[in-house]
């Protein structure tokens, strides 16, 4: 189980750094949709290994509402900064 | 593991401090709140994580969104004299160029024509550049707190030489 | 019984964690917007998909499985349409690939 969390948290950090030097603004965007599907990934095995499910409660609102971002920020970038 | 979360979150706290795009720091806010989100469940905080993942990620981003869009009015103030009202081929030229400035810098170009002189003009009107035309020389007033400063200089240098900027101090 | 599932479990989510990583490294190793968009998208999804139904094979018939199954659901709508978005933003605004543009 410590592998699985240790082997997500590197592929988390390695996307979250995509994030800090990728040269385009879509780019960004990409890397925060990876970031948003390894964290679910990372509260899974956390709900898993504590056999807590309520924890899972938390991941659902992750996956409900990260995209709102994302969607809002690259329809801005598409429309020249008209919403 | 949360070591690492909290340098995570500071990496990106600190990369949307000190970026020169707004939008950048928008994704780089986005990236805090989830960072975040997942230290306080790893503090054993899941409510809190919760409303955290709810406002951080979604309500601020598009609040922050709306807010940009809401800050990009480039106002140009073009001083004419007397009986030339601006309409000529070069001055024409000239605001097309300055619209082109506007437009790669996602701002919106809003020009005003008036006689008032300058000093006026800088007194009682919310301005980001003024032009000047004397004698055929077109000269631009910026004040010197503006942040488009950089960006202008290096593009008028670039597609019109003639023209010379003059900052305006307090 | 009870280890064979947890094994087919294990199992899943190493694969799962092997092409998540497969698509973290076209992140990197793809020198073009576009084919970064695929990498982060479909090979991302496919490892999220394995490593979900991993979970829900080592878990059992509980609780756990039906919301992990409630995420993967979701997240087979969003994740299309969230990759749709950003590279159709990208597209129309003219980004062209090889060009390094702020």
């Amino acid at each position: 189980m410590t592998y699985y969390i240790l082997g997500f948290g590197v592929l988390t950090l390695l996307s979250a750094l995509r994030i800090l030097m990728g040269p385009s603004i879509w780019d960004r965007l990409l890397s925060l949709n990876l970031v948003t599907t390894k964290l679910v990934i990372l509260i899974i095995l956390f709900a898993s290994i504590k056999k807590l499910p309520y924890l899972l409660d938390i991941a659902l609102v992750y996956v409900l509402l990260s995209f709102t971002g994302t969607l809002f920020i690259s329809v801005y970038v598409q429309r020249k900064g008209r919403l | 593991m949360i070591q690492v979360a909290l340098v995570l979150v500071i990496l990106a706290a600190l990369a949307a401090v000190q970026t020169r795009y707004l939008r950048h720091g928008v994704i780089y806010l986005g990236l805090f709140s989830l960072g975040i989100a997942f230290v306080y469940l790893l503090y054993n905080a899941p409510d809190v994580a919760l409303a955290e993942a709810i406002i951080g990620s979604t309500l601020s981003t598009v609040l922050f969104i709306v807010a940009l869009q809401k800050y990009k009015i480039f106002t140009i103030y073009y001083r004419v004299s007397g009986e030339d009202a601006g309409q000529d081929a070069a001055s024409q030229s000239v605001i097309k160029s300055l619209e082109k400035f506007c437009t790669k810098q996602e701002l919106e170009a809003q020009i005003i024509y008036t006689t008032e002189p300058i000093a006026d003009i800088v007194e009682n009107h919310q301005f980001s550049i003024i032009m000047n035309k004397q004698n055929m020389q077109y000269d631009v007033f910026i004040h010197e707190n503006n942040y488009k400063i950089d960006a202008l200089k290096t593009y008028l240098s670039q597609e019109l030489p003639s023209i010379n900027v003059k900052i305006l101090e307090d | 019984m009870m280890a064979f599932t947890t094994l087919i479990g294990n199992c899943l989510i190493l694969l799962g964690l092997f092409f998540a990583t497969l698509g973290v490294l076209g992140i990197y190793r793809f020198d073009h917007f576009y084919s970064r968009a695929l990498a982060a998208s479909k090979v991302d999804t496919v490892g999220y998909i394995t490593t979900l139904i991993g979970f829900c094979f080592k878990e059992g018939l509980s609780s756990f499985t039906f919301k992990v199954a409630a995420i993967l659901i979701i997240t087979l709508l969003i994740n299309p349409l969230v990759t749709h978005s950003v590279v159709r933003s990208a597209y129309i605004s003219g980004y062209k690939p090889r060009k390094e543009q702020p």
